[in-house]
């Protein structure tokens, strides 16, 4: 049956990534409008309030994304070695400062990249003057301004798992190569107790378990990233005239090849996966804020406003790419390949949005 | 009109909430503190936070693309 779906999508991969990654997109953001599904938001609920249902929501979707994702790896649908999270470089400390970085600009931005994503869908022009920031922030740090100062600092810190016997980063790996176990049987187990521990914090909670939106929000938005392994992986194949690289929803490098494909558009081919779901994912904003009746044009409340907003985005530009990834790219779609690196920038842009937070609020308080 | 009111139009999330509760510390036990707003997601958010901080959400209402929040501080 696999077979029969790869040659159909390999009959003009770039139509079928284009459209079913936009409609992918046009889901998640959709839900995530409807749904106030948000990585930054549930952060804020803890430390205001004590209200876990968000955080759990978003541990419930990588959860989901974990389980799904080994389900479409073991269906042959997807190879996930192939992907960019589970290669033997294992930058760990990138993965710390980026985490940390990203972690506190989107509290200063109101939200990670797909939040914004989805509020600039609904009318508001600071998401989108914030999106800009953060693309060409991302650019200017992967191979701009801070390019060689990225790799200067972080590059020693390199660690080449080829030599600790390890195939790629994963925690299946690893315990494989320490227990001198097998590794497909070592990842299952790995897979399957991570995702269990997981779902047994989500689901403890009675206030989580009786509400429906939060459960749905989660379950949804895990199915969305298992979606986007399914097509890209159905989609990747060598010989293909189309490349399309392997991976599922992610934001932050994204949103700057979407500035250079919407100013290079003439000079460049098909729109890649990352393109059409951030696309998609400003729409399903656009289409919730619209069927609700909330579209509404917004801008900045006043120059503090913008001050706080460029700053956060700039942050995120910067750590979403020395992490390699967001609130969704690390945190639902490189922890559902069990990559080490994506665990540790998960860990903190958690922490890191504890510390926004934390710094928000003083700011505050010092404010007459 | 009441008394009490934090004003975080054009703000986003977690400025409303952030404000409101640095506020609500200013309002004596029984007031209301009237929050208005133009974030979506603060809809949710008071919602949530009085559901918490068993404080009252005494009205959520909405006009053009002001979002309007009393709460009854029990505290």
């Amino acid at each position: 049956m696999i077979d029969g779906w790869k040659e159909f999508i390999l009959a003009d991969p770039g139509f079928y990534v284009g459209w079913f990654g936009l409609a992918l997109g046009m889901l998640f953001g959709y839900v995530v409008y409807q749904t106030n599904y948000c990585a930054m938001g549930s952060i804020s609920d803890i430390v205001n309030f004590e209200d876990y249902r968000r955080f759990r929501s978003w541990l419930l979707g990588a959860a989901v994304a974990l389980l799904g994702a080994w389900g479409v790896q073991y269906l042959d649908a997807v190879d996930l070695s192939q992907s960019l999270y589970l290669t033997t470089n294992f930058n760990w400390l990138a993965n710390v400062v980026g985490g940390l970085l990203f972690g506190i600009g989107m509290v200063f931005s109101g939200g990670c990249v797909s939040k914004n994503l989805v509020r600039a869908g609904a009318g508001d022009l600071r998401s989108l003057l914030v999106l800009v920031v953060i693309g060409v922030f991302a650019y200017m740090t992967i191979g701009g301004i801070f390019g060689l100062l990225r790799v200067n600092i972080f590059g020693p810190f390199v660690i080449d798992l080829t030599d600790y016997g390890m195939d790629s980063q994963s925690l299946g790996s690893l315990l494989s190569a320490v227990a001198g176990t097998s590794l497909p049987q070592t990842s299952l187990v790995a897979t399957a107790l991570l995702a269990l521990a997981v779902l047994y914090y989500c689901l403890k909670d009675k206030d989580f378990r009786t509400s429906p939106i939060h459960l749905v929000a989660g379950m949804v938005i895990g199915i969305c990233v298992i979606a986007g392994w399914f097509l890209t992986g159905l989609a990747n194949d060598e010989f293909s005239d189309v490349a399309v690289a392997v991976g599922s929803l992610t934001f932050v490098r994204p949103t700057g090849d979407t500035l250079d494909y919407l100013m290079r558009y003439t000079a460049l081919g098909a729109p890649t996966f990352g393109i059409v779901t951030l696309l998609g994912t400003a729409m399903g904003g656009f289409v919730a804020a619209i069927t609700t009746g909330r579209f509404h044009l917004i801008g900045f409340a006043d120059v503090e406003d913008a001050k706080r907003n460029m700053f956060g985005a700039a942050l995120m530009g910067i750590g979403g790419v020395l992490g390699l990834g967001c609130t969704v790219g690390q945190a639902l779609t490189g922890f559902s390949t069990l990559a080490m690196g994506s665990i540790i920038t998960f860990a903190f842009i958690v922490i890191g949005g504890f510390i926004g937070i934390h710094l928000l609020n003083r700011i505050l308080m010092n404010e007459a | 009109m009441t008394a009490h009111l934090v004003d975080a139009k054009g703000l986003n999330c977690p400025l409303p909430i952030l404000k409101a509760k640095k506020a609500l510390k200013d309002v004596p036990s029984g007031e209301i503190l009237e929050i208005l707003s133009t974030d979506p997601g603060s809809v949710a958010d008071f919602a949530a936070f009085c559901r918490q901080t068993g404080n009252d959400l005494v009205e959520s209402s909405s006009e053009g693309e002001v979002y309007r929040f009393l709460i009854k501080n029990n505290g």
